[in-house]
C-alpha cells in the first residue's frame, strides 16, 4: 500500500509540474517574450510530460516495449530526446539568423559605399549608382 | 572586359598601401575594391584616405568568406565582367594576377592560382601540406579531377561564376567549396601556376588548431553537401 501512496504522490507533483511549465509557456507567449513559432516544440515536450504524468502506467508500458529494465529510466530517455530535439531546433534557428545577419551586414556595407559615391558625385559629378533615398549616412573612416 | 580586383583585408594597415600600388601597376585597367573586415587597426583610415579606390566597411568581423561575399555582391551590383581576388596580407602577388585574368577572359569561369603545379612549391608546414594533398585526393575521387591547390584564394572569376557562387556562398573557408559548387554546376575551372609569398614563418598552436578546424569543416561540408545526390 505504501508503494501506491508513494506513486500517487509523485504523480501529483509530476502533473503539477507539467501544468505549471505549460502555463509558464503560455505566459511567455502572452507577454511577447516568446514567439509562438519557437514555442511549439516546448509545448510538445511539456505535453508528453503531462500525458505520462496523468497515465502513470504508460511509462511501464513504454519501458517494456523498448526493453528498458528499470522503468523510471524511461523518463530520462524521453527527457534527453526532448532536449536534444530542442537544441537542434535552436541550432537551425541560430544558423538562419546568422545567414540573415550576414546578408544584412553586406547590404549595409554596400549602401554605405553607395551613399559615399552619392556624396562624392554631388561635388565632382561622376557617374555611379543611384544614391539611396533616406539611406544611412556614411560614417567617416 | 571590365575588371574588378577585390582585396579582403583584416588588420592590414601595413601591407595595404604597397599592395594597392602594386595592383595599380600590374592591373592598370582594374577597379580596386578593398573590403575592410572590421579591422581593429588603422586599416579603415588607410583605405578611406587612399585615392581612386572603392571600399566596403563591414559592420562586424565576418571572416574571409563574408568579406569575399561582400566583394562579390558589389561586383554584381555593377557591370563588371571579371573578378579577381587578392588577399590584403599581400600573399597574392599582383604581378601574377594577369595570368588568372587572362584565363577567365579566354573563357574559363574560374581560374585558380595553384602553388603546386610548378615543382619546388612547398610553402606550408608538413601538416598543411598533408591537408592540401588530402584535399587534392578527395577532389580526384569526388570530382574526377585532382585540383592541386583547393585552398588557394588567389582566383579570378567570370560574372556567371560569381552569380552562381553568390546565390549560396559558403560561410567561413570558402575556397574548396567554390571549386565543388562550380564544378558540380558545370562551370569550367582552370588551374594556373603561381608563386605566392608565404608570410607565415613557423606555426603557432592557434593556427594549428585552425588548420584542423578548417580541414574537418571542409571535409564535413564536402561529404554532406556534395555526395549522395546533393544538388549543389
Amino acid at each position: 500500500m505504501n508503494g501506491v501512496y508513494y506513486m500517487s504522490r509523485v504523480q501529483f507533483f509530476a502533473i503539477l509540474g507539467s501544468v505549471v511549465l505549460i502555463l509558464f509557456l503560455f505566459w511567455l507567449i502572452r507577454r511577447r517574450r516568446l514567439l509562438a513559432e519557437y514555442s511549439l516544440l516546448w509545448l510538445g515536450v511539456f505535453t508528453v510530460f503531462l500525458v505520462i504524468a496523468v497515465f502513470g502506467g504508460l511509462l511501464d508500458e513504454m519501458a517494456r516495449f523498448f526493453g528498458i529494465l528499470y522503468p523510471p529510466a524511461t523518463i530520462f530517455i524521453l527527457l534527453i530526446i526532448g532536449i536534444i530535439m530542442l537544441l537542434l531546433h535552436f541550432s537551425t534557428i541560430i544558423s538562419e539568423l546568422k545567414r540573415k545577419l550576414n546578408e544584412l551586414s553586406v547590404r549595409l556595407a554596400l549602401l554605405e559605399n553607395q551613399s559615399r559615391a552619392g556624396e562624392k558625385r554631388g561635388s565632382v559629378g561622376r557617374t555611379g549608382a543611384e544614391p539611396p533615398s533616406g539611406g544611412p549616412a556614411a560614417p567617416d573612416g | 572586359m571590365k575588371l574588378l580586383a577585390i582585396v579582403p583585408a583584416y588588420n592590414e594597415e601595413g601591407s595595404l598601401p604597397g599592395l594597392i600600388e602594386s595592383i595599380r601597376a600590374h592591373l592598370p585597367e582594374a577597379d580596386i575594391l578593398v573590403v575592410n573586415d572590421c579591422s581593429t587597426d588603422g586599416t579603415a583610415g588607410v583605405v578611406s584616405s587612399a585615392a581612386g579606390i572603392e571600399y566596403l566597411d563591414l559592420p562586424f568581423n565576418m571572416g574571409i568568406g563574408g568579406a569575399v561575399y561582400a566583394g562579390m555582391k558589389y561586383f554584381l551590383s555593377r557591370d563588371y565582367d571579371i573578378l579577381v581576388r587578392l588577399d590584403g596580407d599581400g600573399q597574392h602577388p599582383p604581378e601574377q594576377a594577369r595570368s588568372l585574368v587572362r584565363e577567365v577572359a579566354a573563357g574559363a569561369d574560374m581560374a585558380v592560382g595553384s602553388r603546386y603545379i610548378l615543382q619546388g612549391g612547398t610553402y606550408s608546414s608538413t601538416m598543411r601540406m598533408m591537408g592540401i594533398k588530402l584535399l587534392a585526393g578527395i577532389s580526384r575521387i569526388m570530382l574526377g579531377r585532382a585540383f592541386t591547390d583547393n585552398t588557394s584564394g588567389f582566383r579570378a572569376f567570370s560574372r556567371r561564376a560569381v552569380e552562381c557562387l553568390a546565390s549560396d556562398f559558403p560561410d567561413d573557408f570558402p575556397e574548396p567549396e567554390e571549386i565543388y559548387i562550380l564544378h558540380k554546376n558545370g562551370f569550367s575551372i582552370a588551374e594556373v601556376p603561381v608563386v605566392m609569398k608565404d608570410r607565415t614563418a613557423g606555426i603557432s598552436s592557434i593556427s594549428l588548431l585552425r588548420t584542423w578546424y578548417f580541414l574537418v569543416k571542409v571535409l564535413l561540408t564536402i561529404f554532406v553537401k556534395y555526395t549522395l545526390g546533393g544538388k549543389r
